[in-house]
This record gives C-alpha cells, sequence and structure tokens, in this order.
C-alpha cells in the first residue's frame, strides 16, 4: 500500500511527522512543487520522499490535507480514480451545507473524485494533537473515520492504528459520519481510549 | 429537578454510587420494594433514598436501568408520562431484532412512555467503568448523551457533567443516537476526554 500526503500546511506537515515516527513511507506533495517542501522533508527523515503533485496522486491512498476548495484542482489533476482511496481530512468550514447541495462535505468531495472511496479522518484534530498520538499517561488518542465503503473504512481505520491511534468507525457519511462536520459532536474533542 | 433511578441490579447500583459520589440526591426503586436495597443505601449514605415503585415515578427525571423487558411494566405503572424525562440507560444485551420490530431500541422505549421526554445516556459503558471515579488520566470519563428533545438533551448533559462524566450530545436518536444504540460504534469504548 503507498501513501501521499497533499498539503504542506499545518495538518499535512503534522500527519507527515506522524507517518515518519511510524514507520510508515509517505510521499507528500502540494500544488507549488517540490521545492517548496524540502526543508519539511529533511527535517523529517528518510520515509518521507518529495514527489511532484502528479506522481503523489499515483499512491494507493491519496490523503488531501488541502483547503477545502483546493480538492478540485486536486481532482482534476487526474484523469481517473478507480480503485484508490482517497481520504478527505479536509473541514467545509461553514455552518450551512447549502453551497454544497445540502451534501455532508465529504460525499460533496466523493463527487470530483469518481470511482475512488473516499474515507473521512484526521480532520476533527488541530495540528498540535494530530502529530502527537499518545497522550501523556501513554494511551492512545481517538480518531474517528467514517465512509460509505466498509472496506476502505476499514483499511484506512488499519492505518490510522498504525500511526498510533485508536480509530473508531463510526460507518457512512450521512449517518455517523454527519457527527465529523464543522463544530459536530465529535469534532475538536481531545479524546483518549483506555483498555476496557 | 428531582432524580429517580429505577433498577438495583448492576447498572442502577453503578448510577446510585455517582450520585452519592457527587452529593446529588437520587431516589432508587425496584420492583421488590424499599426493604431489598436496605445494605446498598447503607452504604451509600442519605444522599441516595430507597422508595417504593410508585412514589419514585413521582420524581421529574426517571432513570431506567432495568433489564429491556421490564421496561413496560415500570411504564405502566403510571398512567401520564406528560413533562417528565425517562432516561434510557438500559442496554440490549440477549434482545432480539424480532423483538425491536425493527425500532431503534430508544424509540421503542419512547413508545411506551407516551409525553415523556425520551434521553439515551449511562447506557453504553459495563457497569464496572460506569461504577469508577470519572475522573480519570488527567481527564474525565466521556459520556454520550442523545435525544429528540434539544432541551431535555441539554439538561440531561449537565446532569452528566455534575456526575462527574464528560458529556458529548450526539443528537438526535435516530441520527447521531444510533452510535449508542444497539452495537453502535460508541458502545463500550473507554474514552478519556482530555483538556
Amino acid at each position: 500500500m503507498t501513501y501521499a500526503i497533499i498539503g504542506t500546511g499545518n495538518l499535512g506537515a503534522a500527519l507527515a511527522r506522524r507517518f515518519a515516527r511510524s514507520g510508515i513511507a509517505v510521499t507528500v506533495a502540494n500544488t507549488r512543487g517540490p521545492d517548496s517542501i524540502l526543508e519539511l522533508a529533511k527535517d523529517l527523515g528518510s520515509l518521507v520522499t518529495v514527489a511532484n503533485l502528479q506522481d503523489a496522486l499515483d499512491a494507493d491512498v491519496v490523503i488531501l490535507a488541502v483547503p477545502f476548495a483546493a480538492h478540485r484542482t486536486i481532482a482534476q489533476a487526474r484523469n481517473h480514480w478507480e480503485g484508490q482511496t482517497v481520504i478527505d481530512a479536509m473541514n467545509f468550514r461553514e455552518e450551512s451545507l447549502a453551497p454544497l447541495g445540502g451534501l455532508q462535505s465529504s460525499d460533496f468531495v466523493a463527487r470530483s473524485f469518481p470511482g475512488a472511496k473516499v474515507v473521512k479522518t484526521f480532520n476533527q484534530l488541530p495540528a498540535a494533537l494530530l502529530a502527537s498520538a499518545l497522550a501523556g499517561d501513554g494511551s492512545h488518542r481517538v480518531m474517528f473515520v467514517a465512509g460509505n465503503h466498509d472496506e476502505a473504512n476499514t483499511e484506512v481505520a488499519s492505518l490510522v492504528a498504525s500511526l498510533g491511534f485508536a480509530p473508531i468507525v463510526l460507518g457512512k457519511i450521512a449517518e455517523g459520519g454527519r457527527l465529523l462536520r464543522y463544530r459536530g459532536p465529535l469534532v475538536l474533542q481531545n479524546l483518549v481510549k483506555l483498555g476496557s | 429537578m428531582t432524580y429517580c433511578i429505577i433498577g438495583s441490579g448492576n447498572v442502577g447500583t453503578a448510577l446510585a454510587r455517582q450520585f452519592a459520589r457527587s452529593g446529588i440526591t437520587v431516589g432508587i426503586a425496584n420492583t421488590h420494594g424499599p426493604d431489598s436495597m436496605a445494605s446498598l443505601v447503607k452504604e451509600l449514605g442519605e444522599k441516595v433514598i430507597p422508595l417504593p415503585l410508585q412514589e419514585a415515578l413521582a420524581a421529574d427525571v426517571i432513570i431506567l436501568a432495568v433489564p429491556f423487558r421490564a421496561h413496560t411494566t415500570v411504564a405502566a405503572a403510571l398512567s401520564s408520562w406528560a413533562g417528565k424525562v425517562v432516561v434510557d440507560a438500559m442496554n440490549t444485551y440477549g434482545v432480539s431484532p424480532e423483538e425491536l420490530k425493527g425500532q431503534d431500541f430508544t424509540n421503542l422505549v419512547a413508545a411506551a412512555f407516551p409525553g415523556a421526554k425520551l434521553v439515551k445516556t449511562l447506557n453504553q459503558l459495563p457497569a464496572k467503568l460506569l461504577a469508577q471515579e470519572p475522573a480519570q488520566n488527567g481527564g474525565r470519563r466521556v459520556m454520550f448523551v442523545s435525544s429528540n428533545d434539544e432541551g431535555a438533551e441539554a439538561s440531561m448533559g449537565q446532569l452528566v457533567a455534575d456526575l462527574g462524566f464528560a458529556p458529548i450530545l450526539l443528537g438526535k436518536v435516530s441520527e447521531g443516537g444510533k452510535l449508542i444504540d444497539k452495537d453502535g460504534a460508541l458502545i463500550l469504548q473507554n474514552i478519556i476526554k482530555q483538556g
């Protein structure tokens, strides 16, 4: 399985750091080109590879860590998305979903990536918490996952666990996934999971 | 606001313990009568008041901590539920899909208590965790709350907070509340909210 993070702002950088610390190889790219990422990559070591956008989008799992409006630009950079998993780590920062035709934002994003399985996760924590999956007491931070394809949910939950988080799969975007909407009940909650 | 727990099994006992620890007065009743709870009440102190079922049902907030099938017996004990909050703290082990007639658990319970505002919470942890001090590991144990009535959801969120938990309001029973219904993703999760 190959992974790419698109976007190198706070969110993308925090995710890249998490991959590096967890020993999982990842490619990072943004719309400005590899030169803009060299410093970050140098800081994170050999598991983080810099690529141009086009090459990065070949990964099996593409993580969108760009501002919401930019997802269309990313989508257009590739002809087809069949067989790929797209992780929506973005937030549509408006209360009203009217501009999205009333869809939850990840279902709206999915329209731009025909053939891809879109999974929402990594969107719900501030970058500082995202960068540290372990809480001070050694327990794992909760990361919620939602998507319309059970298999992709399971695959992404497994990635989330490999990155050190405690995944909880909420089901479909328009059902359990609703709780991950902007200002939703499960967003910006600093939760850790203990053994039962 | 007056509270009463119906049921004195593992869940009812765990809840009574949280009320006592938090200094919030609560009635407790079961179908065996107050004498059956003498030792529990002695242990938990004066904040926990054993009552006959009928008297207990006079409380503003009725917390159902009985086996699922017993909720209809409780419902039948009062002719009107109008204006009351009923907290569904029942779990759903061993209840067949046929008994549910295709409905959400909580909606089925709501139908048995016409006029009451039904809130689902205090149902999602094993009794052992429910009884523990909710302040843990530098945070508080999460308790999810769901209701179709926003006002009742908010006031039970406050009660849950007063009992020491970190409430998270999930919204309507057939939406966010599904996650704490039977086999829901947020059932039996030992989660601590930090910061």
